[in-house]
């Protein structure tokens, strides 16, 4: 019995080996094969939105091009600023939680938290901005979309706050992660997913 | 060591993407074909994130493919924005 706990031991060193160091394995991308399929599927939601947006515009051209020019790209880029350097911080993280230095990893993810914070505080002002302006849901087409679209991915950046907040936890802690599915990789490669999402629905609501 | 600098490189491609997207965006007229620039740097700014930020170029080559796969999709349908 213990040497089966031993060998269970070993087996989880060996994972963690080979999560944070070898991806070549088509069923262990990093992160675990879990949040790529998660991470794919969101990816696919959002090209079909984005499809049916196209079929729209195309009934409506004068509509959605009118309606975009009402839109705030100046509040948008710099939401894109903040969102990718909040990323970069995060993979400053996965870097230093790979190298052991939990003050490093902590330090990154509390950036990152504030950055992400400061993304939805900015999309509220957009939002509200918005409403008051009388776009809201239900005004047109393109402001269905518009609202939909960002507030999905509002909804995904909230819950990446969560994910990263208890990254941090968990580093504060030194708590292990115990399944393979389930690492700091994990968490990580949720919030590029927010930044990946970020990067299909900017040009197309607010550029395109 | 060498995956640092990368991924350094590329945030600061992403952030020079990000502000000359801005101004392409304020100077080409609203309904232009030459959005399609817009498209293909944007495209060029998921890559950078799928495939350096979240570790991609070291996996299996069909997680590489279907990177490829999503760009192109995004290619064809914001070019038919555009």
């Amino acid at each position: 019995m213990e040497r089966h706990t031993d060998l269970k031991g070993d087996l989880f060193i060996m994972n963690k080996i080979s999560n944070t160091k070898k991806y070549t394995d088509i069923l262990n991308p990093p992160g675990g094969l879990m949040i790529w399929i998660f991470t794919m599927s969101e990816i696919f939601v959002f090209i079909c939105a984005i499809a049916t947006f196209l079929y729209q515009r195309g009934l409506e051209p004068e509509l959605f091009l009118k309606s975009r020019l009402e839109l705030n790209q100046v509040f948008a880029t710099v939401n894109t600023l903040i969102l990718i350097t909040s990323s970069f911080f995060v993979v400053r993280a996965v870097d230093a939680y790979d190298s052991k230095n939990k003050k490093k990893t902590l330090t990154n993810l509390v950036i990152s938290l504030v950055l992400g914070l400061s993304f939805i505080i900015i999309k509220f002002v957009e939002y509200n901005e918005k409403a008051s302006a009388n776009f809201t849901l239900g005004s047109n087409s393109f402001f269905d979309y518009y609202w939909v679209l960002t507030m999905f991915h509002a909804i995904h950046v909230i819950i990446g706050l969560g994910v990263l907040a208890s990254l941090a936890f968990y580093t504060y802690k030194d708590i292990e992660f115990k399944e393979e599915d389930l690492n700091f990789h994990t968490g990580a490669n949720y919030w590029h997913l927010c930044d990946l999402i970020w990067m299909i629905i900017f040009p197309v609501i607010y550029l395109l | 060591m060498k995956t640092n600098k990368i991924n350094t490189f590329s945030f600061i491609i992403l952030i020079f993407l990000t502000i000359g997207i801005f101004f392409l965006d304020r100077n080409l007229a609203p309904a232009s074909e030459s959005r399609s620039l817009i498209v293909l740097l944007s495209n060029l700014k998921f890559a950078l994130i799928y495939f350096f930020f979240m570790g991609i170029f070291q996996a299996h080559i069909f997680w590489k493919l279907l990177g490829f796969f999503i760009i192109l999709l995004q290619v064809v349908f914001g070019m038919a924005l555009s």
